[in-house]
Parts: C-alpha cells; structure tokens; sequence
C-alpha cells in the first residue's frame, strides 16, 4: 500500500507542478505583455 | 464563449481523472500474488503510452517542419517534447516504486528500462536544442534530430520482446492477458491521460505563442 501511495503521489505531483508552472509562465508572460503593449501605446514618451 | 468552452474542457478533465482515481483505487480488482502495489501499472503504462504519443506528435511535427518551415508546427513540437518528457519521467520514477517490492531491486538495466532511460535523455537533449532561441537554422537542426531521436520510440516498445528482459509485456501477439475489470482500469487510465495531455498541450502552446507575441514587441520596442 506504501509503495502504491508513493507511486500515485510522485505521478500527480509531477503532472500539477508541470501544471502550476506553466500556469506562472503564463501569468509571467501576459504581465509582461501587458506592459509592453502600454509601453508601445505611449509611443516617444515610453523610448 | 472562449471562457465557457474552457471550462468545459476542463470539467471533462476533473471528472476523467477523479473517475480514474475511482475505478483504479475501487474499481480495479487488487492482484492476487503482487498485492495493491500491481495498481502502479495503471498509471505507469498510461504515462509511457502517452510519452510515446507525445513524441510520435514531435517526429510528425519535425517532418512537417522540414516540409512547410512552420513556426506554429514547431511550436507544436516544442511543447509535444516536454510533456513527453514530463510523463516519461513519471513513467521512470513510477517503475522502480513497483519494482523494489516485486524485483527486490530499484533498478536494473534491462533492455526495456535502459532505452527508455536513453529516450528520457534523448528528449531533454532536444528540449534544450530547441530552448536556445528562434535561429531559423537552429529550428532545423533540432527538427532533424527529432526525427532522428524517433528511432528510440519503437526500440522501447520492442526491447522486452526483441531482447531478453524481466520486464513484463502487456500487450503480446495474443492480446492482453488481463481481467476484464483490470483492462477497463487501463483504458479509463490512457483516456484520462490522453486528456491531460491536450490539455496541457494547449496550455504549453499558448505560453509559447505568448512568449513570441512579447519577443515581437520587445523587438518592436527597441527598434
């Protein structure tokens, strides 16, 4: 029972921190755009 | 809508692996001489059947990506690798845990297990090929070895049965010679899994294309 309960745990947790983390790559990434896009909205004054 | 739809999406993939969850923990009948730890195998084979799958979407993208230089196909390919390499890992890390109480070692280098240790390594060496930036010749190069890396697939697959191996073989010439309660186990697994997969997938996909969308106007910015 120990060994299946360690096998399903490893298998889960892998696939939810693969998950959580291209979740954050996400979020990281839209942040980002969303500067860049006001940083390309304000034109000269952003350069 | 779109909101709507990927909520959908995901409701089917919550109800597929709570359903999995279900019919491997209850459902599934425990195995006579092995013992709970038999249920392994459910997850096990269904993360190394969609590894494979994962990698089998890289060989075709690869050759699609020689065909047409597309950059969406080898955004496909890219994000195919890693969660082949994802689910290969779950697949390496699973094996041991069932064969210490069944083999009495953690692990040993038989066939089956050496190749698909070499395809694990095979694909993180892709994986870092394609993490080096766009160069178009640097694309190239890794859609060549995605093909090439392709050929590690069907030895892993065939290794327990071309070569001499401990490892056990589900699916023979004859069929698969298991409890009927048990097939359906394994085939609740791969479905939840292939699910899973698509769904990351999409996710993976959609970070890569974000990821260029800030490249471009990074670019845009500077220039």
């Amino acid at each position: 029972m120990v060994y299946f309960v360690i096998g399903y745990s490893i298998v889960w947790l892998m696939l939810l921190g693969y998950t959580a983390y291209v979740h954050f790559q996400q979020k990281k990434l839209e942040r980002q755009l969303e500067v860049l896009e006001e940083l390309a909205a304000g034109g000269p004054k952003a350069r | 809508m779109r909101l709507d739809r990927r909520m959908i999406g995901l409701l089917i993939l919550t109800v597929l692996i709570v359903g999995n969850i279900y019919i491997i923990g209850i459902y599934a009948p425990i195995e006579r001489t092995m013992g709970v730890v038999q249920k392994v195998f459910y997850f096990h084979i269904s993360s190394a059947w969609i590894g494979m799958l994962a990698f089998v979407v890289v060989f075709l993208c690869s050759i699609l990506y020689l065909w047409r230089r597309s950059e969406e196909v080898n955004q496909v390919a890219v994000a195919s690798a890693e969660i082949g390499v994802v689910f290969i890992s779950c697949t390496l890390l699973t094996g041991p845990i069932w064969a210490y109480p069944i083999w009495n070692t953690w692990w040993t280098w038989d066939p089956r297990l050496t190749t698909t240790l070499v395809l694990w390594f095979m694909y993180a060496a892709y994986i870092a090929l394609q993490g080096g930036g766009a160069a178009e010749n640097r694309r190239r190069f890794a859609a060549v070895y995605g093909i090439i890396a392709f050929i590690n697939v069907p030895l892993v697959f065939f290794s327990a049965r071309w070569w001499r191996s401990i490892h056990p073989v589900i699916v023979s010439s004859e069929g698969m010679n298991l409890d009927p309660r048990m097939k359906t186990a394994l085939y609740a697994s791969i479905i939840a899994f292939s699910a899973l997969y698509v769904h990351l997938a999409k996710m993976r996909l959609s970070v890569l294309r974000l990821r260029k969308r800030v490249e471009t106007l990074r670019e845009n910015l500077v220039y």
